[in-house]
């Protein structure tokens, strides 16, 4: 570490006992003259599980991404425990504040579960390390627990090309746990399952962050499996949040209008 | 997404190809020239020179009747060994220089793509690759004689160029998904490289080497007619001798003997993939 990241992650610590896991102040973001998030502002109290929910293309994805570090906003910052992400570029410490689980499971096909799963560790691992752990495993009883825990401990030495779509996404969410982070993302961790399967993994994941304490930030458009997990709902349209409210106060008319296509308002 | 709701239901007059496009043009002219030239030739005594059909009888009925004597066969085994032993020690040479080479072209290893180092790879991947090994070959028995170093350092010139090159294009060309998740989880584009781009490249990178073993081995063969014995130099003593049934039995052998590799790497290819 050099010692201006020193000082910072010193001065972070310090700073570390805000009740703020995230937030969004005034974000914007555009690609190629596109505007996908318009201003967005939001906070995520820490232990909190919130969804963003909305039609294809409102920007849910980016937002994650932007929460991710892995976008970088074009105005606006984005804070995660009290650090502007900002600051950080890929790598470690950005690994230790925020871990994602894609839409498309993203796992290496060609590796095994238990490796795949060990893939969360890389960014605390040296290059030697992950050369040495291809070939005998380092860390495996960490590996195990979290695959024991999504209820895949038996194909720890299956290809991860030969798991169903349900059956891959419990491993990348076995990896985001041996990765740690302290705020949890998930960006359409259902969208390619089925309803019992989309169930089935939902409750994996705010399971998961309840029982740690993390904080889970998630996108969705099924609202009706978003009301069941969430205690809070973000409707986002056109780059913009519409509206944010818990479950119980999200009416017929506020999804409509969410969900309304363009060419049919009046 | 605001302002993705323009015009999209318009063609677009511009992309139709007209009859004078550059491509279509030079399809008319191909098909011209071939025609011209198919005209051109003179079937009767042009195709074939006068002893070539009585030539041509004799080499296939010799095929129905190889030289399988013991002095022969003897000969043959020794020489498809040496054959081998050029395509096999020219290869790892190849790999050896080849991989790592490669690795530097592709800038995989660095977030930046590492442009000037990439960019001297390059340079030294197209120079080794853009002289054939017969080429290398006169060079290095006119530099060192008729040694066995010879033959396998003009193998493992090119071939290195050419390995080095796929393999570059093989490392970069992993989609980005499974890359991103490793990235996000802190690792580094070394750990990327090793975790990510590597297991999805190795049943390609597998088959390509053991399809440049192959035409390694045909290399070597035509290699040993510079004099470096082998394969190629028996079959070029016994065309010489006329003996075309000699010349059939060491064909056969290189035949075999390409199959043989490729029975061996489609087991290699099965038992990676699965």
């Amino acid at each position: 570490m050099t010692q201006s990241s020193l000082l910072r992650s010193a001065l972070a610590s310090l700073n570390d006992n805000s009740p703020t896991a995230v937030a969004l102040d005034r974000v914007s973001k555009s690609f190629n003259g596109t505007l996908a998030v318009d201003e967005v502002s939001f906070t995520v109290p820490r232990g909190q599980s919130i969804v963003l929910v909305g039609p294809s293309g409102a920007g849910k994805t980016t937002l994650l991404r932007l929460m991710a570090g892995s976008v970088k906003p074009d105005e606006g910052t984005i804070s995660v425990h009290a650090r502007d992400l900002a600051e950080f570029s890929p790598g470690r410490e950005l690994a230790e504040l925020v871990g994602i689980v894609a839409q498309q499971y993203d796992l290496v096909a060609n590796l095994s579960v238990l490796q795949n799963v060990l893939a969360g560790r890389l960014g605390s691992w040296g290059l030697w390390r992950s050369l040495l752990s291809l070939i005998a495993p380092r860390d495996k009883p960490l590996a195990m627990q979290a695959l024991t825990r999504v209820g895949m401990a038996e194909r720890a030495y299956r290809r991860a090309s030969q798991l169903s779509g349900g059956e891959q996404q419990r491993v990348a969410i076995a990896r985001v746990l041996v990765q740690d982070p302290a705020v949890l993302l998930a960006d359409e961790p259902v969208a390619s399952l089925d309803p019992a399967r989309s169930e089935d993994v939902m409750r994996l994941l705010t399971g998961i962050a309840r029982e740690s304490g993390k904080t889970l930030v998630a996108s969705m458009h099924a609202v009706d499996l978003a009301a069941r997990h969430f205690d809070r709902l973000l409707g986002v349209r056109n780059g913009a949040v519409q509206f944010d409210s818990p479950p119980a106060d999200v009416t017929v008319e506020m999804l409509g209008a969410l969900y309304q296509l363009e060419g049919l308002r009046a | 997404m605001r302002s993705k709701s323009a015009d999209t239901t318009k063609p677009r007059r511009a992309d139709e190809p007209t009859l004078f496009e550059s491509r279509r043009l030079l399809t008319l002219i191909l098909v011209a020239a071939l025609m011209w030239s198919l005209f051109n030739v003179d079937w009767r005594d042009g195709v074939l020179h006068t002893g070539g059909i009585s030539a041509f009888r004799e080499m296939a009925s010799a095929l129905l009747t190889p030289d399988l004597s013991g002095e022969v066969l003897a000969k043959l085994i020794g020489s498809v060994w040496r054959t081998l032993a050029y395509a096999f020690a020219g290869l790892s040479l190849a790999l050896a220089v080849g991989f790592p080479v490669g690795l530097l072209a592709s800038g995989v290893l660095r977030a930046d793509g590492a442009a000037p180092i990439r960019r001297i790879a390059r340079v030294i991947l197209a120079g080794l690759r853009s002289v054939h090994e017969l080429v290398w070959a006169w060079l290095f028995v006119s530099a060192v004689g008729l040694s066995p170093i010879a033959a396998v350092l003009a193998l493992a010139l090119p071939y290195s160029g050419i390995l080095g090159r796929v393999f570059a294009e093989l490392f970069q060309d992993v989609p980005e998904g499974s890359l991103r998740a490793l990235r996000n989880a802190g690792s580094s584009e070394s750990q990327v490289f090793l975790y990510g781009r590597m297991p999805f490249v190795l049943p390609d990178l597998l088959s390509y080497t053991f399809y440049r073993l192959e035409c390694g081995i045909r290399s070597a063969t035509v290699l040993s007619f510079v004099g470096l014995g082998g394969l190629g130099f028996q079959i070029q003593i016994s065309l010489a001798d006329l003996a075309y049934s000699r010349a059939w039995t060491f064909i056969l052998g290189l035949i075999v003997m390409i199959l043989l590799v490729e029975a061996w790497s489609g087991a290699v290819r099965k038992k990676v993939i699965s």
